[in-house]
């Protein structure tokens, strides 16, 4: 009866972790009014207009576009016209995971390092030349035939596109 | 009409000089002196030939890795080379001695030295999704080398310290020095901000040409923005960076004219970083696992650990079963 109730409230308190996972989505805030299309493409079906400041959850992300629910209304919204966390807009960060929009790698919270400061001024004013490090870094540079190989294993097909121009138009 | 131009142009030389000379004796400046700061000074703007820009960016790679060592993983460090150089193939610099490394810091930023090294930190790595991802922040540090950014921003810096009277016509080596300065500090003066937006624009193209997502780096810059400015690990890359909502913002505008001409790219699986890869030579060793070790810390601190699984019970991962329902 014990193990029964023990294992019961093991599971349960999984489900509620998992369920605070789902209820943290990752809010993203509208940087600019938008329009929200049904389909991830400038000439989709606009399902609403979202006004600047309105904010959503991701839901997934493809190209230049994030699928997000903003009240009622679920659809795909330009990428660069949201910000991503919590405090979106504020510079101040979130804790909150990304996980979810750009893949399955990223679960650390976006507070979790803040603290771990690393490499800073001070250590590149006093870096010294590691020789042995140098020499290191030399046994590990490709070739262009290991380049090529690697791409070829990863089917990366090189592709003509030209640098971008400095014209701009409407966004979407 | 090109003589008329000569003549007026020694007439208008002879008339500075002859300004100069009488300031200078007015105020007892030593010519000599003068004329021989002036020279060291165009020695320095002028031409850095591509043997002396690898021979700069090479001691300050040198220095950047005695700050903070290779990530202690030679088959990372062998994939991170074969993807950079495979970017680099597609620009306009193929031919350069291209370098790639992970260096052993928590700190979340990634630099390029002339020449064809390039260097990104743990920190930053632990946080990329995809190979797409690492693509992107490579492309934009190749559009550096490719840009000569560091070697103008130097030439300019050596220019202005001429008159320290370090540099030397004729030994590239002191020129060299007095150019990068001390230690690996050209990275913490950081560049123009044009400079990192052109290199975020030439980041995109770069990593589409080698056929990646072209997106790989708008994801990492979205990353950056959501991390915030209150985030210790990016206190570098803000401080030689523009924010990472105004990169965003920037290359939104370049791209949406653009968005129909960039092919959708591929997005392959990033290699992780091996078990026990922390380097001892680090001087703020990072753990086993990287950031994550460290961020998992206070995580566990704060939050109850959930209860331990009794034995015979099925084993589940949230996070598994999160992406389980959630994936795309």
């Amino acid at each position: 009866m014990l193990f029964l109730a023990k294992r019961c409230c093991s599971v349960m308190a999984l489900y509620c972790l998992c369920a605070g996972f789902a209820v943290h989505a990752e809010p993203v805030t509208l940087e600019r009014e938008s329009v929200l299309r049904s389909e991830p493409l400038i000439d989709s079906a606009a399902v609403v207009t979202l006004p600047n400041g309105s904010t959503g959850d991701a839901l997934a992300r493809q190209g230049a576009w994030v699928q997000i629910r903003s009240g009622s209304a679920t659809g795909w919204l330009y990428s660069f016209n949201v910000r991503f966390g919590a405090a979106a807009g504020s510079g101040e960060g979130a804790g909150f995971v990304l996980g979810r929009v750009f893949g399955p790698r990223q679960r650390v919270s976006v507070t979790s390092t803040i603290g771990i400061r690393g490499l800073d001024e001070e250590d590149l004013k006093q870096a010294r030349f590691d020789g042995s490090q140098i020499q290191q870094l030399d046994r590990y540079a490709a070739t262009r035939e290991q380049a090529r190989s690697h791409a070829d294993a990863s089917g990366l097909g090189a592709a003509r596109v030209d640098y971008l121009g400095e014209s701009s138009g409407s966004r979407p | 009409m090109n003589l008329t131009r000569t003549a007026i142009a020694r007439v208008l030389l002879a008339a500075v000089l002859g300004g100069v000379a009488v300031t200078a004796k007015a105020q007892n400046i030593d010519l000599n002196r003068l004329f021989s700061i002036g020279r060291e000074a165009l020695t320095a703007v002028a031409g850095v030939s591509e043997q002396d820009e690898q021979a700069m960016g090479r001691e300050i790679a040198g220095r950047m890795l005695g700050a903070a060592p290779l990530v202690n993983d030679a088959a990372l460090q062998a994939y991170v080379n074969r993807v950079g150089r495979w970017i680099a193939e597609q620009s306009e610099r193929p031919d350069l001695p291209w370098r790639f490394a992970v260096i052993d810091t928590a700190s979340i930023n990634a630099f390029a030295a002339p020449g064809g090294y390039v260097m990104l930190t743990r920190g930053l790595y632990d946080i990329l999704d995809s190979e797409a991802q690492l693509a992107g922040v490579l492309a934009h540090e190749i559009g550096h080398v490719v840009k000569r950014h560091h070697v103008t921003v130097m030439q300019k810096s050596a220019a202005l310290s001429a008159g320290s009277q370090i540099a030397q016509r004729d030994n590239r080596s002191a020129m060299i020095n007095n150019m990068i300065g001390t230690g690996a500090e050209v990275f913490a003066r950081g560049l123009d901000k044009s400079a990192e937006y052109e290199a975020d624009a030439i980041g995109v193209v770069l990593a589409a040409r080698a056929g990646y997502n072209p997106f790989g780096l708008v994801d990492v810059l979205h990353k950056l923005a959501a991390r915030g400015a209150g985030d210790n690990s990016m206190a570098l890359l803000f401080k030689t960076h523009p924010l990472p909502g105004d990169r965003l913002a920037q290359l939104g505008e370049l791209l949406t004219p653009n968005l129909a001409r960039l092919p959708a790219g591929r997005e392959p699986d990033l290699r992780p970083v091996a078990a026990g890869a922390a380097n001892p030579r680090a001087g703020r060793p990072l753990p086993a696992e990287g950031a994550r070790g460290l961020a998992a810390q206070p995580a566990q601190q704060a939050a109850p650990q959930p209860a331990p699984q009794p034995q015979g019970a099925p084993a589940l991962d949230p996070m598994q079963l999160l992406r389980g329902i959630l994936s795309r």
